[in-house]
C-alpha cells in the first residue's frame, strides 16, 4: 500500500486479530500471514511490529514461551485471558468503523435522486 | 528451514550487533526475522549475497536503534517504579559520599535509604515481572537470589555502620547465593528455554540498566577514590562505593552466562563457571576465611573469569591480551599479599599506567557486557587496592 498512514492505527488490532487464529505465532510468521493475506498491500516493518509487540506483552496482552529453532532462539506470542478479550473487542471496533467508512465514502446516493428532483 | 550456514548467520549476528542493539531479547527476535527474510529469498534461488543485500536495503539507517528506543518506551512505562528507585538510589549514594567529605550530619541515613532503594528496586522490578509475566517459570530462584543480594547489602550496611549481626547476614547470603547461583548456572546450562525462566528473562531485560548504575557507580567512586588520593578525603567512602561496584560486577558477569549457548554445549563450562563463582563469593566471608585464603580465591576467580572469557570468544587478539595482563597483574598480586614477593613491587603493578590500559579496555569494550563488567571488576579492585601512599 503506498501510503502507510491508514495502517498505523490499526496494527495493534491487526497483530491482535492474527495471535487470536493461531495459538501461538512469532514474529516473522506474524508479517508472513499479513503480507499474504493483504496480498503483499500491508507489509508490517520490524519497526511497526516489534514496539508493538512488546507493548502487548508489557500490557499483559501476550504471554510469551521462547524455544530453540534451526540453532537460533524463537520467541513464540499468545493471546492471554485478557488479550482474548482486547482482541474481540478491537477486532469488532475496528470491523465497526471499516463499516462506517465505507458508507462515508460511498457515493451520495439520496443527495444525488435530490438533486434530480430539483432538475439538476 | 535452516538454509543459511554458520558464516551467514554470524554475518547477520554481527549486522544486528553493529546496529547497538543493547537489548537483548529484541537483538534475538530481529536476528530470527532476518533470518526469516533471508530465507524466504532464498528459497525463491535468489543467491545469499542479493538476498542479503535486498534486505539490508530496506532497512533505513538507525532504524533498528530506533525500533529498541520505542519498545523500551513501552515496556519502561510499566517498570516505572524500580526504575525509579534505581535511580533514587543513585542519588542517595552520591549524596551520602558528600556529605561524609563534608562532615555533614545525617550521612548513615542518606546510604541506608541508598539501600533500601536499592533493595525496593530490586523487589518491584522481580514481583512486577512475577505480576507480568505469570506463564514464566522459576519464581523461587529468582525470589532465592532476589533475597540473597538484600541479605548481602544489610550485611554491608551493617559492616559499615559497624553494627552486630554483620557475620550472620553474610553467612546467610554467601549461603543462598552460592547455592542458588550455581543452581542456576547448571540449569541454564541444561535447558534450552530460558526466556521461560523468570529470572534468566527478567536479568536480560534489566541488564542495560544494571550496565548504566555499575557505570555510573563507578565513575563516581573513582572520582572520589582519586580525589582521596589528591586532597586527603576519608578514603572510605569511595571503598564504600567500590565494594558495591566489585558485588554487582561480579554477580553480572556470571549472570550474563546463563544466556551464553557455549555454556549448554560445553558441561566443563558450566562446571568451571561455578567453581569461579564460589571463588568470587567467598571472601565475602572475611571472617571466616584466612586472608592468604582469600588472597588465592580472589585470583582464582579472576583467572577463571578472563579464560571463561575466552572460551566465550568474546573479543579479538587484543582482548585476549587483556585478559592475559589482568591475569598476570594478579598472579604477581597474590604472590605480593603472601609474602612470596616484596612489598616494594607493589608500585610496579599499581600505577597510573595501568590504570590507563584498564580505561583503554573498557572503552574499547563498552559493545561487550561480558567484557566490558569484567574489566568494571578489575578496575573497582585496582582502586580498592591501591595505597593511598602511592598518589598519581
Amino acid at each position: 500500500m503506498k501510503s502507510n498512514e491508514y495502517i498505523k492505527g490499526t496494527i495493534k488490532t491487526i497483530v491482535l486479530k492474527m495471535l487470536s487464529e493461531r495459538p501461538r505465532m512469532y514474529g516473522y510468521e506474524i508479517s508472513q500471514r499479513v503480507a499474504e493475506l493483504s496480498s503483499d498491500e500491508i507489509k508490517l516493518t520490524y519497526g511497526a511490529l516489534y514496539p508493538i509487540l512488546y507493548k502487548l506483552e508489557s500490557d499483559r496482552l501476550l504471554t510469551t514461551t521462547s524455544e530453540i529453532v534451526d540453532n537460533r532462539a524463537r520467541k513464540y506470542y499468545a493471546l492471554t485471558k485478557d488479550g482474548k478479550k482486547v482482541a474481540k473487542e478491537k477486532i469488532s471496533e475496528l470491523e465497526r468503523f471499516t463499516k462506517v467508512l465505507k458508507n462515508v465514502m460511498a457515493p451520495d446516493k439520496k443527495s444525488k435522486l435530490s438533486l434530480e428532483v430539483w432538475g439538476i | 528451514m535452516g538454509y543459511l550456514n554458520s558464516n551467514q548467520l554470524k554475518q547477520v549476528e554481527d549486522y544486528v550487533h553493529q546496529q547497538e542493539i543493547t537489548f537483548e531479547p529484541l537483538r534475538a527476535e530481529l536476528i530470527d526475522h532476518l533470518i526469516g527474510d533471508l530465507e524466504n529469498l532464498l528459497m525463491q534461488e535468489i543467491s545469499f549475497e542479493k538476498a542479503w543485500q535486498q534486505v539490508c536495503s530496506q532497512i533505513p539507517r538507525n532504524h533498528f536503534k530506533t525500533i529498541q528506543q520505542e519498545t523500551m518506551e513501552g515496556i519502561n512505562k510499566r517498570f516505572n517504579l524500580s526504575r525509579g528507585l534505581s535511580h533514587l538510589a543513585l542519588v542517595l549514594l552520591c549524596t551520602s559520599a558528600v556529605f561524609k567529605i563534608l562532615h555533614l550530619p545525617g550521612t548513615n541515613l542518606i546510604l541506608f535509604s541508598a539501600m533500601m532503594s536499592i533493595g525496593g528496586s530490586l523487589l518491584t522490578g522481580s514481583l512486577s515481572g512475577m505480576y507480568s509475566h505469570g506463564e514464566k517459570t522459576g519464581r523461587l530462584l529468582l525470589m532465592g537470589i532476589i533475597g540473597g543480594i538484600l541479605l548481602f547489602l544489610i550485611s554491608w550496611f551493617f559492616q559499615i555502620l559497624a553494627i552486630p549481626g554483620t557475620n550472620t547476614f553474610r553467612l546467610l547470603s554467601v549461603l543462598s547465593l552460592g547455592i542458588l547461583f550455581p543452581v542456576a548456572t547448571l540449569f541454564f546450562g541444561k535447558t534450552e528455554n530460558r526466556e521461560n525462566s523468570l529470572l534468566a528473562y527478567l536479568h536480560k531485560k534489566y541488564t542495560p540498566g544494571i550496565e548504566r548504575f555499575l557505570a555510573v557507580v563507578l565513575v563516581f567512586a573513582s572520582a572520589l577514590k582519586i580525589a582521596s588520593m589528591v586532597n586527603g578525603y576519608p578514603p572510605s567512602v569511595s571503598q564504600v562505593l567500590l565494594v558495591l561496584v566489585m558485588g554487582c560486577a561480579g554477580l553480572q558477569f556470571f549472570a550474563l552466562n546463563w544466556h551464553s549457548e557455549i555454556i549448554a554445549e560445553w558441561k566443563w563450562l558450566q562446571w568451571l563457571l561455578v567453581i569461579g563463582f564460589i571463588a568470587f563469593i567467598l571472601p565475602a566471608l572475611a571472617s571466616v576465611i584466612p586472608f592468604q585464603i582469600r588472597v588465592i580465591l580472589a585470583f582464582s576467580y579472576f583467572l577463571i573469569a578472563g579464560f571463561v572469557l575466552i572460551i566465550q570468544n568474546s573479543g579479538s587478539t587484543a582482548n585476549k591480551l587483556i585478559v592475559g595482563l589482568v591475569a598476570l597483574f594478579y598472579g604477581f598480586w597474590m604472590m605480593i599479599q603472601l609474602g612470596l614477593l616484596s612489598d616494594s613491587l607493589i608500585s610496579n603493578l599499581l600505577n597510573p599506567v595501568t590504570f590507563l590500559i584498564l580505561l583503554v579496555a573498557l572503552f574499547s569494550n563498552w559493545k561487550q557486557p561480558m567484557m566490558k563488567v569484567f574489566i568494571m571488576h578489575v578496575i573497582a579492585h585496582f582502586l580498592f587496592i591501591y595505597p593511598e601512599t602511592l598518589v598519581f
